[in-house]
């Protein structure tokens, strides 16, 4: 590839053509916006610090989010905690909500389907947004998850239940108070 | 009866009636659209602004600690090399057997006194030492006599 030879431009051009995907994909596995724009860059920084080692096995794309998905792994491993302690805070806020206004349902069931998106187990979470948001191939996913494709269609679907299980734990509740989360 | 890939809850249309009368397959279905519904609402976003800023700050910041870090590889590689020449001369040195003439045992006996060196003070009050030869002699009891202006 042109950017292992040292081509500014090149690189420039992956950045941009990836930037939003990395940074999406960092966002929903860790929950976190802030986090999530420290992870990209750090992915960015691995790619470019790695470029002469990079070899054309699969499609950059699986080659980058593989790199992706192993950073987040490290750093929800580091701060699995909090996410559990904001999930428990968000299933606080809509037990007690359900307002009647719908806006604040949907309200609370985005964010519920985010939490619940980075607390599911890692190669599940990982699977389920690479198919549902990038798009992407069961191939290109086991690729750039280090599984077989079975497996990782086991993941989507193992994610979709719990997602499906946690959105109905979080809206089938009687209203009594909105909370803003 | 609930297609198992992911994006979409394609019911086949002869299954239709199975899940308008089957309470379980019509509520996972409501379910799992509910979900469809939720996800499309997490759209994608743009990172902050000040984000490409950032980020080719942290670049360029890299790129200066890489050449710096291959710089200082070649002074070490150079340093290091320095290093094991001093130490295979030295443990050459000390590994051949050679005679001793008296000057050098001299020199050794200096050698095993030089802590006596080290007090600036002690030395200063040896009007008569005036080598070092004379120095590595001198009885240590001696220095401290001297040095505290008592006579044995």
């Amino acid at each position: 590839m042109a950017f292992q030879r040292g081509n500014e431009e090149a690189f420039v051009t992956l950045y941009r053509r990836y930037r939003d995907r990395i940074f999406n994909f960092a966002r929903r596995l860790l929950g976190d916006v802030a986090r999530a724009e420290e992870a990209a860059q750090d992915v960015f920084l691995k790619v470019y610090g790695a470029r002469k080692s990079y070899t054309v096995r699969s499609r950059f794309s699986s080659y980058i989010f593989r790199i992706a998905r192993n950073h987040c792994f490290n750093i929800r491993a580091r701060h699995e905690h909090k996410l559990v302690d904001r999930g428990r805070e968000v299933e606080r806020h809509a037990n007690g909500a359900a307002s009647p206004e719908a806006n604040v349902e949907r309200q609370n069931e985005l964010e519920a389907v985010r939490i619940a998106l980075a607390t599911l187990p890692e190669k599940q979470a990982a699977a389920f947004i690479l198919a549902h948001y990038e798009g992407m191939s069961y191939r290109e996913i086991a690729n750039a998850l280090d599984v077989s494709e079975g497996a990782t269609k086991s993941l989507i679907h193992r994610a979709r239940d719990r997602l499906v299980h946690e959105l109905g734990k979080s809206t089938h509740r009687e209203p009594e108070v909105i909370h803003a989360v | 009866m609930i297609d198992d890939r992911y994006g979409a809850v394609a019911l086949e249309a002869d299954a239709q009636a199975h899940v308008d009368g089957c309470d379980a397959c019509r509520g996972h279905a409501a379910d799992v659209e509910r979900l469809e519904q939720a996800l499309a609402r997490d759209a994608d976003q743009e990172p902050g602004p000040g984000f490409d800023t950032r980020f080719f700050a942290r670049l360029e910041e890299a790129k200066s600690k890489g050449q710096r870090g291959w710089l200082s590889r070649f002074r070490w590689s150079l340093a290091g090399g320095s290093l094991v020449a001093a130490a295979a001369t030295t443990a050459l040195l000390l590994t051949i057997n050679v005679e001793r003439t008296p000057a050098m045992a001299g020199d050794l006996e200096l050698a095993m006194h030089l802590d006596l060196l080290e007090d600036y003070d002690v030395v200063s009050l040896l009007e008569d030492v005036e080598t070092f030869e004379v120095l590595a002699r001198v009885d240590l009891a001696v220095l401290e006599d001297v040095a505290t202006g008592e006579k044995r």
